[in-house]
């Protein structure tokens, strides 16, 4: 049985690593209120490498236009294809961004165009309910990005499940924070980080 | 009579004598194979169980009835009798035979000729040589078989192992023949209405604690020693054998058994008998009643495994508060119970219980078996609560919560504004003129706050106050009019005087630049842009024109975009290394600054089980060399692992059967090693993901 490794996506064009606290933040939660065997800090792999299929989850984001290399686009199809989970979050949470617009084109090109993920999907029953689909974050609202309240997180799917889920909310920005503050919270914003790891492992 | 009547009776004296023939060779040949595999199991044919040698006898003895009944069977026939005495009865000539063949009113010279013949003699030869033979082999038998009792003891002791028993000195088990076979009468208490049960031999003896149990074997009791774990025992004579009467006691313990040539050893493994199982069937939950009024019903069941002897209904009342509580108790309802289940049902009003405010009644059933060696045992329910309510609390009131407010639509985005008034544009075709006002007006307003909200950025850039456009309370609207800004578009100027106005600041220094505007213009100019864009939108929206109001909406939407990108940050660096504390997380505890003594080491490594491990390597080490004192081993380490490892106990106790009864005891052994090297923990975790699908 091997234990659950957070693995972020490093990639050639970007900024990968805008939101460096994620990782140990879904970890603290994965930790907390399941009992999956998990590593107490996460990995950084590159979308290029091999390494990549060591890890069933996957986790990508940043601000800047995104552009694969060829390495890259070739790594990515192949994970999809044998059934790996990438998880990515627009950190500019704008539709008009950088990098909403380069990301969605280059999965379009890679795979397929996302789709609307309906919010009964079981993702959102994975662990924790959450009845009216992916949670709000406190980011979507504030001042910055779009200004929408997506009521969608949108995927691409492969052999029935998942393979990439594309998220406008930007959980990067809210969840990116020290774990041990989450004593501050009335209620985790972190839990549908473990609903989206114990899809992606589960189904 | 007729040749015909003497013919039958012969008949059926023949028959009769073939029948005891059959039977005694039958008898004879079983004891016979009997006594022979009591022999072959005495020459160390391990094969030979007691089971089994009467098995293979009795069928023998069968197999041997049937042959001789069907190499007999022609006395069924009246004509073969009739030839087998002509056979021997020469002077008959045939005169029987054709009797019996010819009409009897025209053969009356053939019955004064039979009639003048005698053929018992004959009879009485055959019949003699019939049953004489095989009642003399029946007799040989028998007289092996019951003059030496000697062969049937040893056949119990040589068909089961001799693991049961530990020789002082290794020699043959036979040595210490009054220690097998044992034969245990077990009789449980008299409260439990079971009847005795008798224990063949047994290595361990399990019975309800109390339950008196006597041990006989053959031989004198003299030189006979008995203990129960420290406490010896007296044997007494019964008859030829000895016997040995105990107590079953409430713990396990070890019945002890020597000989001046051996020692035998018998766990004794007592059973509890369970305390009566109670629920309280009603009042199905806790409850709070606003007045000490109404019945209320209480109803109970209990169950046990030997029998209830009563069955009753308790409360107990407690009044007061603070540190002031009085206790009131009682019986509401009771029954005497006979069988082994029991129900007890009452009613009573509030008003009986005589309760106050506040008051509190418990309520609980109490159940008692018949167990009047160790007990009774005493089964309690659950227990249910009444509470009368103060007149201050308000304990039953629902309340329910405040909904969500609904969002503060000033937040809508210009972007979301752009999507609404593109809605209403798509429905205009079908609404009606004034519906299109209505929606379009609403939107305005929407706007209008935007607006306002961008006009208070610009306004705590430049002077730190972001009352903006917000009116001044107190003021005279003359007043009110000098403070405010212009309505209508901006220019960067106008905007910078409405900020001084608003703030009191002297904006001057704002406006020594260098270049073509100042460097706080520039860095607000597309908010400026937006804030001019909004009220253009504002207009068109206000007189119902959606459509000429989107272009604005869109400038005002393209200049925000520039003004955020232009104002925006990427932080970059080197990624913090977090690493969370699992166990902390988990809350799973840390040994850090723990004496090593407190911590509690796993079950594989407890003390105990480290001791059973080496006592059950060493019963493995000796029954590998063939020392039956390995099955004693295994017996104490049953009678060790019983209280505290039950699972184990019942493994070892299986070996010692296997091995008892010369079967291979070698599942048992390795369910029991399992049990000692630890529980495998088995998690219901995620399935490995190979990266292949």
């Amino acid at each position: 049985m091997s234990e659950f490794v957070f693995a972020t996506v490093q990639y050639e064009s970007g900024d990968w690593d805008s939101a460096p606290l994620v990782p140990a933040n879904i970890i603290d939660s994965v930790a907390r209120y399941t009992s999956i065997p998990v590593r107490p800090s996460g990995v950084i792999v590159a979308l290029s490498a091999p390494e990549l299929f060591r890890y069933p989850f996957t986790y990508l984001t940043g601000h800047l236009p995104v552009r694969f290399t060829e390495p890259e686009r070739a790594n990515l199809h192949a994970y999809v294809r044998r059934g790996g989970f990438l998880f990515v979050d627009d950190h500019n949470h704008d539709i008009d961004g950088a990098f909403h617009r380069t990301a969605t084109e280059e999965i379009a090109r890679t795979l397929e165009p996302l789709r609307e993920l309906p919010n009964d999907h079981a993702l959102y029953r994975a662990f924790f309910t959450f009845e009216d689909g992916p949670p709000t974050t406190s980011h979507e609202l504030n001042g910055w990005g779009d200004n929408l309240v997506h009521k969608h997180l949108l995927y691409v799917e492969h052999a029935g499940r998942i393979a990439v889920l594309y998220s406008n909310k930007d959980y990067s920005s809210e969840w990116s924070y020290h774990p041990d503050n989450k004593r501050f919270m009335s209620v985790d914003n972190t839990r549908f980080g473990v609903n989206i790891v114990v899809h992606a492992l589960t189904r | 009579m007729t040749a015909r009547e003497r013919l039958t009776r012969a008949r059926a004296a023949l028959i009769a004598a073939a029948v005891a023939s059959a039977l005694l060779w039958g008898t004879g040949v079983a004891l016979a194979v009997y006594a022979s595999l009591v022999g072959a199991a005495l020459a160390g044919a391990r094969w030979i169980g007691g089971g089994t040698a009467i098995g293979i006898a009795t069928s023998a003895g069968l197999a041997v009835v049937a042959a001789v009944a069907w190499r007999r069977r022609r006395v069924w026939s009246a004509s073969h009798v009739a030839l087998w005495i002509e056979e021997r009865v020469p002077a008959l000539r045939y005169a029987l035979v054709s009797a019996l063949e010819e009409d009897a009113s025209r053969s009356v010279v053939l019955e004064r000729h039979v009639a003048g013949t005698e053929w018992r003699p004959a009879l009485r030869t055959a019949a003699a040589r019939a049953i004489g033979v095989p009642a003399i082999a029946l007799a040989i038998a028998a007289l092996i078989v019951v003059t030496l009792p000697a062969v049937r003891r040893p056949l119990a002791a040589a068909t089961r192992a001799p693991a049961g028993r530990l020789t002082t000195d290794g020699r043959p088990v036979e040595e210490a023949a009054r220690l097998s076979p044992l034969r245990v009468r077990v009789q449980p208490p008299s409260y439990t209405g079971l009847s005795a049960a008798e224990l063949d031999d047994p290595s361990g003896i399990p019975a309800l604690a109390g339950s008196r149990i006597v041990v006989r074997g053959p031989g004198q009791a003299t030189g006979l020693a008995a203990r129960l774990g420290d406490t010896p025992l007296t044997p007494g004579a019964d008859g030829a054998d000895w016997r040995v009467s105990l107590t079953m006691p409430s713990r396990p313990a070890a019945l002890r058994l020597s000989t001046g040539e051996g020692e035998r050893l018998i766990v004794l493994e007592p059973r509890p008998d369970s305390v009566p199982r109670v629920a309280l069937l009603q009042p199905v939950r806790d409850t709070i009643f606003r007045a000490a009024t109404g019945t209320i019903r209480v109803a109970a069941e209990a169950r046990d495994d030997f029998g209830l002897d009563a069955l009753r209904i308790e409360y107990i009342v407690s009044s007061g508060q603070g540190e002031s509580f009085t206790f009131k108790s009682g019986v509401l309802g009771t029954r005497a119970a006979t069988g082994r289940t029991a129900e007890v049902r009452a009613r009573t009003t509030l008003q009986a219980l005589e309760l106050e405010p506040g008051d509190i009644v418990h309520l609980r059933a109490v159940a008692s078996d018949r167990n009047d060696v160790s007990g009774p045992g005493i089964g309690y329910s659950e227990t249910r609560m009444l509470r009368i309510a103060r007149p201050d609390e308000y304990d039953s009131l629902s309340i329910e919560p405040l909904p969500p407010l609904p969002g503060d639509t000033g937040l809508l985005s210009q972007r979301m504004l752009i999507e609404m008034a593109e809605e209403v544009e798509r429905r205009r075709p079908r609404l009606a003129r004034s519906a299109v006002i209505e929606e379009s007006r609403r939107i305005a307003m929407d706007q209008a706050r935007l607006r306002r909200q961008v006009g208070e950025i610009i306004f705590m850039r430049l002077g730190g106050d972001p009352s903006g456009e917000h009116s001044h309370e107190g003021e005279s609207p003359e007043q009110h009019a000098a403070h405010a800004p212009p309505e209508g578009r901006l220019t960067p100027e106008q905007l910078l005087a409405a900020a001084e106005a608003a703030t009191n600041r002297d904006m001057s220094e704002a406006l020594d630049f260098h270049g073509d505007e100042t460097p706080v213009v520039a860095v607000n100019r597309p908010l400026l842009e937006a804030y001019n864009a909004m009220w253009d939108a504002g207009r068109e929206l206000e007189i119902g024109e959606p459509d000429d109001a989107l272009p604005h909406m869109r400038l005002a939407l393209e200049a925000i975009q520039r003004a955020r990108t232009a104002e925006r940050i990427y932080l970059r660096g080197r990624a913090p290394a977090v690493i969370v504390d699992l166990a902390r997380v988990r809350l799973a505890g840390r040994r850090d600054g723990v004496e090593p003594a407190a911590v509690r080491p796993p079950v594989g490594q407890r003390a105990a089980t480290v001791r059973w491990t080496a006592r059950f390597d060493a019963a493995l080490d000796r029954l590998a060399a063939g020392d039956p004192a390995g099955a004693d081993t295994l017996a104490l380490l049953r009678l060790d692992a019983l209280e505290e490892a039950p699972a184990l106990a019942t493994a070892v106790g299986e070996a010692i059967d296997a091995l008892r009864a010369g079967r291979d005891a070698t599942d048992a052994l390795a369910t029991a090693r399992r049990l000692l090297a630890g529980d495998i923990a088995i998690r219901r975790t995620l399935p490995r993901w190979t990266g292949d699908w």
